[in-house]
């Protein structure tokens, strides 16, 4: 059997070159860094992805000593919310054991979302597997993810926004050998992964109604009357003034936008 | 083959020239010494910033904290919205005066009664003053002109008439704040007398009939409970990945939200709930 010629080696490498830059064409440098983890050893890996968690605890910690330097103070709003730690775990369970899918041949199952709240971020860890059907293949993954917070269509929202992605692959019989190849394939995939992660949903209700219930008093004394009143509905919207993480909690701050009352 | 790589290899490293170093993993003590920097210069701006946020609430899933003016300028809109806040009806009261006298040495009766009548009272203020403990303290005012229909008989002669009726009652009114049901808090008016000054100035046939009087109310008739809500969701409609591979990347299913251990107090001003929530499927 004829060895492969070199050609055929370049074409490989470059192959590959094309299956790793192309993540980069899709979502920028910034997310792939990671999935060039496929050929650096583990350790080099996890104090990477130590190192840029710190980075990014340490540049929340930043914005957020500039925000209280300010002279207006947290929580001087017309209603805020502090939600714990615990309440946002609670909230990020329900996406524990789901399944989605990133292409017809590709499914994910989240396993686990824990969020932990530091002075400044929220950083979201998710544990999931990505399976390609089509050459069955396993890619256990380990997220870290920052919270941005958000307003849409009424709802308050807390988006996976990910900055760590540490993939490892399990492949069975001759695909063990490609493994590499496969591992950036299913990259290129998961480079678009937080357009699919769903958002973590807080339960605040920005169209609200006080309702102000009828009333009726008989009076028989003195003179005899019948006092009523109408029932009447205060309705208000309220508009996220700001929202602070600091250890252990999130803040919500809202305050009135518009009031009127309905009879 | 190899003229098709070479393009491939020239692009690859001209992506990668810039993407900077995104391939080249710092070393593992490159990226040790850099957490660790990161780090301490965190851990500096963490004691500033925990010593700023140390008054904010916790110790439960949600505390809320609304200030009471934000409420009062709810309240605000109730009270500018019209002058027709409360009504009255009058109902027949018989007598709404009566004297006993002689005319030429004969004894009558005078009297006169309220046949009928309406009048409008404008809420005029309403607001949270005050906060003690469990209980906020609210002004109240109220003042309303309308005419009634009265009728009598004034030295044996029956007459009617259409006098003025004013009423106006200012009093503070302390509530009671508690945990309703659910995340809500309920305001419920502590048992007090306020007096609704009555002024109906009726002159009959010549007579003059100043009925000034000052009619006994309970806070607790005068208003009912309230229940305010917190502006949160009894119900999430929660977005989950979809199970099945199609158009829709995402599903919807519902959450419901119960609330337990809630408590109120009041702070400075400020009505607090803490609570815990807890999500259930549908």
């Amino acid at each position: 059997m004829r060895p492969p010629s070199f050609s055929f080696f370049i074409f490989l490498f470059s192959m590959r070159l094309l299956f790793l830059i192309s993540p980069f064409l899709l979502s920028g440098c910034f997310l792939v860094r990671p999935f060039a983890g496929a050929d650096v050893d583990q350790e080099q890996l996890r104090a990477a992805r130590e190192a840029k968690v710190a980075e990014v605890r340490l540049q929340g910690a930043e914005r957020l000593a500039r925000r209280l330097a300010q002279p207006d103070p947290v929580g001087n709003a017309d209603l805020t919310f502090y939600f714990s730690e615990a309440l946002l775990n609670k909230t990020a369970a329900q996406l524990d054991g789901s399944t989605g899918w990133l292409d017809s041949l590709t499914s994910y199952n989240i396993r686990s979302v824990r969020v932990k709240l530091y002075n400044g971020s929220a950083i979201a860890t998710i544990s999931m597997a990505a399976f390609q059907h089509e050459y069955d293949v396993d890619v256990d993954l380990l997220m870290d993810c920052l919270l941005t917070f958000a307003v849409d269509s009424g709802r308050f929202y807390a988006r996976l926004e990910p900055f760590n992605i540490v993939p490892t692959v399990k492949a069975s019989g001759v695909i063990a050998s490609m493994e590499g190849i496969i591992q950036d394939i299913l990259s290129i995939k998961l480079s678009t992964l937080n357009d699919y992660l769903p958002p973590i949903q807080f339960p605040v209700d920005f169209q609200n109604r006080f309702p102000v219930p009828a009333n009726r008093i008989e009076v028989r004394s003195g003179i005899n009357m019948d006092i009523t009143t109408p029932a009447q509905q205060v309705l208000y919207s309220l508009a996220v003034k700001e929202a602070l993480i600091v250890t252990g909690k999130v803040v919500v701050a809202l305050n009135v936008k518009h009031a009127g009352v309905e009879r | 083959m190899r003229t098709l790589s070479a393009p491939f290899l020239c692009i690859a490293a001209a992506l990668l020239a810039g993407c900077g170093s995104s391939l080249d993993l710092p070393s593992a003590e490159e990226s040790r010494a850099s957490a660790a920097d990161h780090r301490t210069r965190t851990a500096a701006l963490d004691s500033s910033i925990n010593a700023a946020a140390a008054g904010l609430p916790g110790g439960a899933d949600i505390v809320s904290r609304t200030r009471l003016s934000a409420v009062n300028r709810l309240l605000d809109r109730v009270t500018a919205a019209g002058t027709k806040d409360v009504h009255v009806e009058f109902l027949a009261t018989r007598p709404l005066w009566r004297e006993e006298t002689t005319v030429l040495g004969i004894p009558v009766v005078n009297h006169i009664d309220i046949e009928s009548g309406r009048l409008d009272i404008d809420l005029k203020r309403f607001r949270f003053t005050g906060t003690d403990a469990n209980t906020l303290t609210a002004e109240i005012e109220i003042e309303g002109e309308g005419r009634a229909a009265v009728s009598g008989r004034y030295a044996g002669v029956p007459a009617s008439a259409s006098p003025t009726a004013r009423f106006y009652l200012r009093d503070s009114i302390r509530f009671v704040i508690a945990a309703a049901d659910s995340d809500a808090v309920r305001l419920t008016p502590l048992p007090k007398t306020v007096m609704l000054k009555t002024k109906v100035s009726v002159s009959l046939l010549g007579w003059n009939v100043p009925y000034d009087r000052e009619i006994p109310l309970s806070s607790t008739d005068l208003i009912r409970p309230v229940v305010v809500p917190s502006a949160l969701r009894s119900e999430i409609v929660f977005p989950l990945p979809a199970a099945q591979y199609g158009e829709q990347r995402l599903e919807y299913v519902r959450r419901f939200i119960s609330f337990t251990r809630s408590s109120v107090r009041t702070v400075n001003g400020v009505l607090e709930y803490r609570g815990t929530i807890d999500l259930t499927k549908e």
